[in-house]
């Protein structure tokens, strides 16, 4: 959802003093609270550049004789409010009706040097009307009126109403102090230290449930998670931690407490479907343009040996500035931790935690490096290298609240895990890394003259009714490649018949597994037999098989597959390609091991979560969640290669391609 | 919030009725000020703002409607024969019969919406709407298994004409679904301007679910439905997704 700002409306309280605050009288009328300090009852008709917003003259409005109705499409809307100049705190309340209204009050304050931007956001109280109308509310918030702050209230709907909006004072004034994250007692309760300031929580998030609905709803919680959830390997290894954890919501003191708690239980399902989308976001801090990979710091183990349970993390590629960081340079630690290890741990703070279910797969962790630096690290600790004498420089710590200021016009590069391409003018942007704009393909760089080794870079696995977008590469390959390197080291999953589909041109045909429904009979993985398995293979067969491979396949065309962070349909077609002939070799790290589906969960504000569900069978009836494919080469990018721009994983790709002996028959 | 304090008890006390499918809902506004005038304009009431959270051993994945989202891999999805899945929509407030959401189904839709079953037994399914005819057997509610195309026979609608709160209730006792994929399947006649409001889905073990009287016989569905049906359920189960989804594939 984007942001366009149209309508400079300004709305100061004049409710009658002797009106109700804030509510309906036995006949339905609504009033005002008095003590408002901005009341907007949405009478003036938008201005025409507000596409989708109309105004609606009703005698069933909430306020007044109109009210607005919404149905944006991409932007949403805001209205400018005017707050007091005085340091408060407020609630808002706002009615709609007729689909969700997606709504915020967002305050900015100028660049004084004081605290940061802050929003409060609208979810349903409960109230509701024989007309159709919904009240939303937000739990109290606090402006520093003094530092004369800019406010909007922001909504967004497909065909929602919406009247009758209030700010009213309420609570204590509650002023933003600094702190050091990751977790400062500094900021108190139901309070969070995000990019260096501490962040109240609860304009975040719903109302904490009465005391009287609160086991219910931890309850309802609950029961999604143990009626749907899984995956036999998750439903055993991680459910008992996420249960456990909404278990210790019932005594929770406040919203965000609550709500953080739920979504931690969340992020412990361990799952990589399993993700929340959060509906709040705040800028990082200090500017870090930096992709990084899992690799081997083999240039520098002397001064910091390497961790027994992770890869090393290494700069793989850069933005064009804003950075003294370059490929093969080294990040040791993070809060003095293993980057991975750092980054794993904020699942009680970082509402984007992203988990394989493979317990050994972290290559999520370090896409997400640079963004989960820059909001909860106090300091990190890097060693800079030099290619001219492939060296690198003792371990030096910087503290991020060092790093340069991110003024936003730095260009940050696409974390797709390959540190370079090789498809010269066909492949992706080398800067940007628009890789998920693919398939890219063609004839690659390093192909002599009669070798004729093609390549293809594409991010995912996905065949549906707009067409088949992995065809013309498909058709180029196929007919003209003597040799072929896929480049799939991010791969975003999509459908069984995409990877399928991947799989066809280089394999025999064979079906060698079935997909089990979602998960949705009870205690199904809880009493699991290998006999249970066998006959669920093969009763989910005829209609849910995974089939790869074809009638004709070139198994005369050497083909490597490279992989890095690939789970869901991007675990099911290295699934297919692995083994399947002496044509076929897979390098780099093994996969997530998401064989599931998932349903997808949606409240207000654009706030989602999705819980994985089902699992993959083979004929042996064991399942197949939890455990990456592996690769026939484990291989990660060496230092001393990144340092000199070369490509590890795939220079060994290329290798087995010009000296494999069998791959041609 | 002074006035959801105020009705915090009416709002309990409506969703104990909410159970039992007795109170029409909201409940009205008590001002013990001043009587109330006749035919008021509008009447407010509290709900539980996430539905019938209460009903946490509900087997619907999302029996309220209140954590659906309008596409994409939803406890709901709302199916065009000629489109697939297409935008499913909403009413809120008091319109709905409990909670604040409630999904709304127009010809030629139908929607379908995901439950679990036990590992043995029979399951009570009860589902409440509002066909626009006022004529309760003008919606077919069917429980099926999107894994094997089969149909259970559908479910009735308890009386002809709704109940005094406007909402047909629609029950019956599904067969067992274990290892399956079961959902439940919600239609509309043959009248091309029919519309309906549903809310309230629940899905039960027998002998778990609230007693709501004699349960009208199931009946076989005709052929035509079960055509739709079967179109529906292989859609479905095609377009099983297994990747992060169109967020994810670009920067964040």
């Amino acid at each position: 959802m984007q942001r366009r700002s149209w309508l400079a409306t300004i709305i100061l309280a004049s409710a009658s003093a002797t009106a109700h605050a804030g509510t309906f009288d036995p006949n339905g009328d609504f009033s005002f609270d008095p003590a408002a300090v901005v009341t907007f009852g949405f009478e003036e008709a938008p201005p025409q550049s507000a596409t989708g917003v109309k105004l609606v003259h009703a005698g069933d409005a909430v306020d007044g004789a109109s009210y607005w109705n919404v149905n944006v499409d991409q932007n949403s809307v805001d209205v400018s409010i005017a707050l007091p100049s005085t340091d408060a705190s407020y609630v808002a309340r706002v009615f709609a009706r007729t689909n969700r209204l997606l709504a915020e009050i967002d305050v900015s304050y100028p660049k004084d040097g004081g605290s940061p931007a802050t929003q409060a956001h609208f979810y349903p109280s409960g109230t509701v009307t024989s007309d159709g109308w919904y009240e939303l509310v937000t739990n109290p918030f606090s402006v520093q009126g003094s530092r004369k702050p800019t406010a909007v209230f922001s909504v967004y709907a497909n065909g929602a109403d919406v009247d009758a909006l209030e700010v009213v004072p309420s609570g204590a004034y509650r002023a933003a102090v600094a702190c050091s994250p990751p977790v400062d007692p500094a900021c108190g309760p139901h309070a969070f230290c995000e990019s260096g300031w501490c962040r109240d929580g609860n304009p975040l998030v719903p109302p904490l449930p009465p005391p009287s609905q609160r086991g219910d709803v931890i309850g309802y919680f609950r029961a999604r998670w143990q009626n749907y959830f899984g995956g036999r390997f998750s439903r055993v290894t991680y459910l008992p931690n996420a249960t456990a954890t909404l278990d210790g919501l019932y005594d929770a003191p406040d919203a965000w407490t609550f709500w953080n708690g739920v979504t931690t239980s969340i992020h412990r399902l361990h799952d990589w479907h399993t993700t929340v989308n959060a509906p709040f976001s705040f800028g990082g801090r200090g500017l870090l343009p930096v992709c990084f990979v899992e690799g081997d710091a083999d240039l520098s183990h002397g001064a910091a040996p390497k961790d027994p349970n992770y890869y090393d993390v290494l700069v793989s590629h850069v933005g064009p500035a804003g950075t003294d960081l370059k490929p093969g340079d080294r990040l040791v630690a993070v809060n003095g931790m293993h980057p991975i290890a750092f980054v794993e741990s904020l699942d009680a703070l970082d509402w984007g935690m992203w988990r394989a279910d493979d317990p050994d797969t972290h290559a999520e962790a370090v896409e997400r490096m640079s963004s989960v630096i820059r909001r909860w690290a106090t300091n990190i600790t890097v060693m800079h290298c030099d290619s001219s004498n492939d060296t690198c420089a003792a371990p030096q710590t910087i503290a991020v609240a060092d790093l340069p200021v991110d003024d936003g016009s730095y260009t940050y590069p696409y974390c797709d895990h390959r540190p370079l391409y090789h498809l010269g003018a066909n492949g992706p942007n080398p800067v940007t890394h628009n890789s998920y704009n693919g398939p890219f393909y063609g004839v690659v760089d390093e192909s002599q003259p009669g070798e004729n080794i093609y390549g293809m870079v594409w991010n995912d696995a996905y065949l549906d009714n707009s067409g088949n977008a992995y065809q013309p590469a498909y058709d180029e390959l196929t007919a003209n490649a003597d040799a072929v390197v896929l480049d799939h080291r991010l791969g975003n999953g999509g459908d069984v018949p995409g990877a399928t589909y991947l799989t066809s041109p280089w394999r025999a045909e064979a079906t060698i597994a079935a997909n089990t429904p979602f998960d949705l009979t009870i205690g199904t993985f809880d009493s699991w037999t290998s006999n249970l398995g066998q006959q669920l293979y093969q009763d989910y067969l005829p209609n849910d098989p995974y089939p790869v491979g074809s009638a004709s396949p070139h198994t005369n065309v050497p083909v490597a597959l490279l992989l890095a962070r690939d789970g869901s349909a991007s675990d099911w077609f290295p699934l297919g390609m692995q083994g399947s002939g002496p044509n076929v070799r897979l390098f780099g790290r093994h996969t997530a091991g998401a064989f599931s589906s998932y349903f997808v969960f949606d409240y207000y504000d654009n706030w989602t979560w999705r819980i994985a569900s089902g699992d993959l069978l083979m004929p042996d009836g064991s399942t197949h969640l939890g455990t990456g494919v592996p690769t026939d080469e484990e291989i990660v990018p060496l230092q001393s290669d990144l340092m000199h721009g070369r490509d590890t994983a795939y220079l060994r790709a290329l290798d087995w391609i010009r000296t494999c002996t069998t791959c041609r028959q | 919030m002074r006035r959801a304090l105020l009705l915090l008890p009416l709002a309990l006390a409506a969703c104990a009725d909410d159970k039992t499918g007795s109170q029409p809902s909201p409940p009205i506004t008590v001002d013990a000020s001043a009587p109330p005038p006749a035919g008021p304009r509008r009447t407010v009431g509290h709900r539980n703002p996430l539905g019938d959270a209460f009903q946490s051993d509900n087997l619907v994945l999302d029996g309220d409607f209140e954590l659906t989202g309008r596409s994409d891999q939803a406890p709901w999805i709302t199916f065009d024969p000629s489109q697939g899945q297409v935008t499913l929509n909403y009413d809120t407030g008091g319109h709905c019969r409990s909670g604040i959401r409630c999904a709304t189904l127009a010809q030629p839709d139908a929607l379908v919406g995901y439950f679990a079953s036990p590992l043995t037994g029979k399951i009570d399914i009860k589902l409440y709407a509002k066909p626009s005819t006022q004529h309760c057997a003008d919606l077919q509610v069917v429980a099926i298994d999107l894994m094997t195309n089969a149909e259970d026979a559908e479910l009735l609608a308890t009386s002809q004409a709704p109940a005094e709160d406007g909402w047909c209730l629609y029950a019956g006792e599904a067969d067992n679904l274990a290892y399956e994929e079961p959902a439940i399947y919600v239609a509309l006649g043959s009248n091309k301007t029919l519309t309906a409001t549903i809310d309230e889905v629940s899905a039960l073990p027998v002998g778990e679910a609230p007693v709501h009287g004699a349960f009208p016989p199931l009946v076989p569905i005709d052929a035509a439905t079960k055509a739709r049906i079967d179109v529906a359920s292989a859609w479905i189960r095609g377009h099983r997704k297994y990747g992060v989804g169109e967020k994810a594939r670009g920067p964040q």
